[in-house]
């Protein structure tokens, strides 16, 4: 696996505020989540409890919402918060490069 | 009679057959409605709350005074639908957290109605994530209430919660021992096993205590409060709750072939809190309650015309569920867009 490098996933205006879009880095797909103070944040996509996507789930602040059992995690910690998720999820630096969104990866 | 023990035979045919954690069907819906449809807030789920709280509180000082009189009979039905139906539909809303924003008060209404529908929690929260996962995927569902074959003397002991509060009774004492029914073990991690066995530790105490309560004062009045309101309240949240799924297909990974949408009035939908939007809550399950109504509405082209009332739903599902008795293969179909 090559070092990890800041790669740009995405223009910000494609990511609607308090919402969730997904990208692909190497065929991983990435959830990156932008708060309503234009933070952004990148956690894996796929849910540590079963299979959904979290792309589909719902933002609440600082947390995403599972689509599939209402599970949750902190987007800045990976952490499991809310039940049925129990295990963490990896999470990504994340930023704003002018009109970029880049992923440490 | 096809074995719908969870974990049983039928559990590798459905993974043969690819039903498990399958992809199910998903209507197609604007991000930005769906969105502003999962949209979370306290208002509307606590004056849900405190009404059926003080309806619940209410009637209860009503059946109180008028226990010894005739009054009290109407006083205890109300008392007993609010304590033993309309808690279905708080756990239930609740169990998925989407009621309120704060996830405490979904949590302490979760609990609260978890007494009141004598279900240890816990176990429950797990047994209903696997219901979505796997919705009437027969050997991975255990919430199938409606088996194909069963005697129809077990819809009508349901009504009075009878089957239910034996298994249950059951799960708790083993639980209480640190031991999990086997069914259990099959949706249930380990690590949560832990809050099964505090929880049917103190269920234990709970009910215990009423009955000594009752012995002491020489009278059923406190259980007719705590604990048999589960039995003589049960009978409407069966009627809501057979409306969901019975007679429908199995073994399919498409909600609109084995779920119903049934239009309720303003009463039953408050009792019920719009879980008869019940496709659309299986499909989405991240949209609160007081949302399904518009997400009906927005989906309604791509899935099946919903039954007008809860008379139309019954209308063919006893009749079904009496074929099915003889004819295990006898199904009801749906015409899908
Ligand atoms: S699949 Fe995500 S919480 Fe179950």
């Amino acid at each position: 696996m090559s070092e990890p490098t800041w790669k740009i996933v995405s223009k910000i205006g494609e990511i609607a505020s308090d919402d969730v879009a997904c990208v692909e880095i190497d065929g991983v797909k990435i959830a990156v989540v932008r708060t309503t103070d234009n933070q952004v944040f990148a956690i894996d996509s796929q849910c540590s409890h079963g299979r959904a996507s979290l792309t589909d789930g719902y933002v609440d602040g600082l947390e995403i919402e599972c689509p599939k059992h209402n599970g949750r995690f902190n987007v800045v910690t990976g952490e499991a918060v809310a039940s049925p998720a129990r295990m963490p999820l990896q999470t990504y630096p994340c930023r704003i490069t002018g009109e970029c969104v880049e992923i440490y990866y | 009679m096809r074995n719908y023990t969870v974990g049983g035979p039928e559990a590798e045919n459905a993974a043969k057959n690819n039903l498990v954690e399958g992809d199910w069907f998903k209507p197609v819906i604007d991000r930005g409605t769906l969105k502003t449809l999962m949209s979370r807030s306290n208002g509307i789920a606590a004056r849900d709350t405190a009404l059926w709280l003080v309806l619940l509180v209410g009637s209860g000082v009503l059946a109180f005074r008028c226990w010894g009189t005739w009054w009290a009979i109407p006083s205890f039905g109300l008392y007993g639908i609010l304590y033993g139906s309309a808690s279905d539909a708080r756990w239930h809303e609740c169990g998925h957290r989407t009621a309120f924003r704060s996830r405490r008060a979904n949590d302490a209404v979760y609990y609260l109605a978890s007494i009141m529908d004598f279900r240890e929690p816990i176990s429950w929260r797990w047994s209903h994530a696997r219901h979505h996962s796997d919705t009437i995927i027969v050997g991975r569902d255990p919430e199938i209430a409606f088996k194909r074959g069963a005697p129809l003397v077990h819809v009508f002991l349901e009504f009075f919660a009878i089957r239910t509060v034996i298994s249950e009774t059951k799960k708790i004492v083993m639980n209480s021992v640190g031991r999990p029914v086997p069914e259990q073990s099959d949706f249930q991690p380990v690590e949560e096993m832990r809050g099964s066995i505090w929880w049917s530790r103190f269920y234990i105490l709970l009910f215990t205590g009423v009955a000594v309560w009752c012995v002491t004062v020489g009278s059923v009045l406190p259980a007719m409060f705590i604990g048999l309101p589960t039995f003589y309240g049960r009978w409407l949240m069966v009627v809501y709750g057979i409306t969901q799924h019975a007679g429908l297909a199995e073994d399919v990974l498409d909600h609109r072939l084995n779920t119903r949408t049934v239009m309720m009035n303003r009463i039953n939908r408050f009792f019920y809190l719009n879980m008869n939007y019940h496709l659309e809550h299986h499909i989405f399950p991240t949209v609160p309650y007081h949302a399904l109504p518009a997400l009906h509405k927005a989906v309604a082209d791509q899935l099946p015309a919903p039954h007008s009332s809860i008379w139309h739903a019954m209308k063919e599902i006893f009749p079904t569920l009496a074929k099915q008795r003889s004819d295990q293969t006898v199904v009801l179909t749906r015409v899908v867009p």
